[in-house]
């Protein structure tokens, strides 16, 4: 199941998804070392506070998150979860928060002098702004960023997409003419939930961002769409479950996945996904090597 | 892990107490801790946090309301099923810190829970550990879990905010033998009245709804007691890896009105009433 993915060898094709792991946490309940590498937290210049509570619901299939991205800062980051992950010998993607270009590219200067593996630049969180739009909407926004990126770092880029566009293949290849090393989607699709009896949203933000089973046709409809018209490498994720979820998104196209929400629901669900897709492997052979039909 | 379900029973209306086989975190439960339950249904994903009530033997207890569609389904479980759960999680009250002195203040379905630190400060102290354990319980209606509080404490303050519902448990139940209408912050007032409340060298340990918490802190506060509270959040994961949870609590370390966040599922439940910033809870 071993993978080449921008320059780095990874023993399985399988990562986490951004916010949905935490070092001490995770890795006290399973060996995270088994996993291709695992993708922290986005991670901004400053500490940010995130969204007021409550900030999770349930939905058929699924939930809504309005996090909001509350974040320590990059400094805090590097000291503790960044520290302790590279203590264990993990390869780290490292997840980019900004609410401009400015801090894109401060927290990208400063991870540059840092251990971590690789960037994955989240232009795509519908929490942080009203009615979910995303900074990675803007093709022309996200092209003049991944080029900035790209000069300010040696380490790989790569740039996360969002759902919540009309269409995103274009904004796919806008970032691959700008450079970008890898591709990373889909982010979460903007959702909403009201509560009957008050009529108020039930997330205190409003609107939030839907993940698990339910996004995943959506996602692999878009990793499929996106790896059909560019050669960079592209990280899918959305709703995978299992290993032949996993395997799913490979054969789409993807060249490795991230899971999320299954790992919230259950701890171990990564690890366990690595093992069913090792399965699937065996079964239906390396997926890498086959081509939807 | 996989939890074999003992028994579900229905204990009072709307209420059950669900017993559940996990031999090796029973012995590790702590009071103030929860235990995450998922229900076998595609539909309702998240977990479910509930209160550990009690851990013995190799089980541990927890009693629910049916509130939504979780809850209903949990209710309609039975003994010899098997569930998925996840715990005991986060960080409980810290029993060592209260003075000889509790005071176990509970509203609602925060009742339960205290229990376990009932009985763990009774252990705690010994047989002839000069523990004194005042349990203050304050139901919205019919009184359901009190006796068992009986087993621990010293004396088992009861009242509803119901009109003639905590009878006829009620009367046998509470050390002064009356029966009150109100909320448990009436009862302290009450008691605090009567002289049958002596606070000095005196610790809190609350459990229930915020404003029933936030009365009491105000209580404490005003009487320099220290005071532990175990609050309550929507939870994505309820182990530490979502932020879905996270509140804004005072740093006492920092001088001035610094706050810090913490996650209410791994920092908490349990949190110091002095740290609690209200607003926004
Ligand atoms: C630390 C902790 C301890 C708890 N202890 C107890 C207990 O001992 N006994 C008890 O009856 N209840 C307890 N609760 C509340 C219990 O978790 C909810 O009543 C339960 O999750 C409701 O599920 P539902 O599907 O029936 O309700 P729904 O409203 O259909 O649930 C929808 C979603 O909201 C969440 N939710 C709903 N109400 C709450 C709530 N009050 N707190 C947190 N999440 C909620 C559910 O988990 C689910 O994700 C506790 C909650 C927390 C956070
Ligand atoms: C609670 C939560 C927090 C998230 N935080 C981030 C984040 O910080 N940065 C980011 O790029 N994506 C974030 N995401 C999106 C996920 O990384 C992922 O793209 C999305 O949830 C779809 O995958 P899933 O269905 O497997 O969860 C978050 C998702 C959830 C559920
Ligand atoms: S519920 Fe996920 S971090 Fe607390």
């Amino acid at each position: 199941m071993k993978i080449q993915i921008c320059g780095m060898e990874w023993k399985n094709p399988v990562t986490t998804a951004a916010g949905t792991f935490n070092a001490r946490e995770s890795g006290r309940r399973y060996d995270i070392t088994a996993l291709g590498a695992v993708t922290t937290k986005g991670v901004a210049p400053e500490p940010w506070p995130g969204n007021p509570l409550p900030r999770i619901a349930e939905t058929y299939g699924g939930m809504l998150n309005s996090v909001g991205l509350e974040n320590p800062g990059v400094e805090a980051f590097i000291a503790g979860e960044l520290a302790e992950l590279k203590a264990r010998g993990v390869t780290v993607i490292a997840n980019v928060a900004g609410h401009s270009e400015a801090e894109f590219c401060a927290v990208v200067e400063r991870l540059d002098e840092t251990a971590v593996d690789m960037l994955e630049i989240n232009v795509s969180c519908p929490n942080l702004y009203e009615g979910g739009a995303v900074f990675g909407a803007d093709e022309a926004a996200v092209a003049k960023l991944t080029r900035k990126l790209k000069r300010l770092t040696g380490k790989p880029v790569m740039i996360k997409l969002s759902p919540n566009v009309t269409d995103i293949v274009r904004i796919a290849e806008a970032a691959e003419a700008a450079g970008a090393d890898a591709l990373s989607l889909i982010n979460t699709l903007v959702g909403m939930r009201i509560d009957l009896r008050t009529g108020r949203p039930v997330l205190a933000n409003g609107t939030g961002g839907l993940s698990g089973p339910a996004v995943k046709p959506v996602a692999v409809a878009m990793v499929y769409r996106v790896c059909s018209r560019v050669k960079i490498p592209v990280i899918g994720m959305g709703g995978i479950m299992t290993g032949g979820d996993a395997y799913e998104f490979l054969l789409a196209g993807a060249t490795a996945v991230a899971v999320g929400t299954a790992a919230l629901l259950d701890p171990e669900a990564p690890v366990r996904i690595v093992h069913e897709l090792a399965e699937c492997y065996e079964q239906y052979g390396d997926p890498h090597k086959r081509k939807v039909v | 892990m996989n939890v074999n379900i003992v028994k579900n029973e229905n204990i009072a209306d709307g209420i059950f107490r669900l017993t559940v086989s996990v031999p090796e975190q029973a012995r590790g439960a702590q009071a103030g801790q929860f235990i995450n339950l998922y229900l076998p249904d595609a539909d309702l994903l998240l977990p479910r946090p509930f209160g550990i009530t009690d851990a013995y033997d190799d089980v541990i207890e927890i009693v629910y309301a049916v509130i939504g569609a979780g809850t209903e389904r949990l209710s309609r479980l039975k003994a010899g099923e098997v569930i998925r759960a996840l715990g005991p999680n986060g960080t409980g009250f810290d029993l060592a810190a209260a003075e000889r002195k509790v005071l176990l203040i509970g509203g609602g379905l925060g009742i339960p829970p205290l229990l376990f630190a009932a009985r763990k400060l009774r252990e705690n102290a010994g047989p002839e550990g000069g523990a004194k354990i005042t349990a203050l319980l304050g139901f919205r209606d019919r009184p359901y879990y009190s006796s068992e509080f009986r087993a621990y404490c010293d004396r088992v303050f009861v009242i509803s905010e119901k009109r003639n519902a905590s009878l006829p448990e009620n009367a046998s139940l509470d050390s002064t033998g009356v029966e009150r209408t109100g909320t448990v912050v009436d009862l302290m007032n009450a008691l605090v009245a009567e002289g049958e409340l002596a606070v000095t060298g005196t610790s809190i340990l609350a459990c229930g709804p915020i404003p029933m918490l936030r009365a009491v802190g105000e209580w404490a506060s005003e009487r320099g007691i220290r005071a532990q509270f175990s609050l309550e959040a929507r939870m994505g994961c309820g182990y530490g890896a979502c932020v879905g949870c996270s509140i804004e609590l005072r740093d006492l370390e920092s001088a001035g009105a610094g706050t810090v966040k913490q996650k209410v599922c791994t920092n908490g439940p349990v949190f110091d009433a002095e740290r609690i910033v209200w607003d926004g809870l």
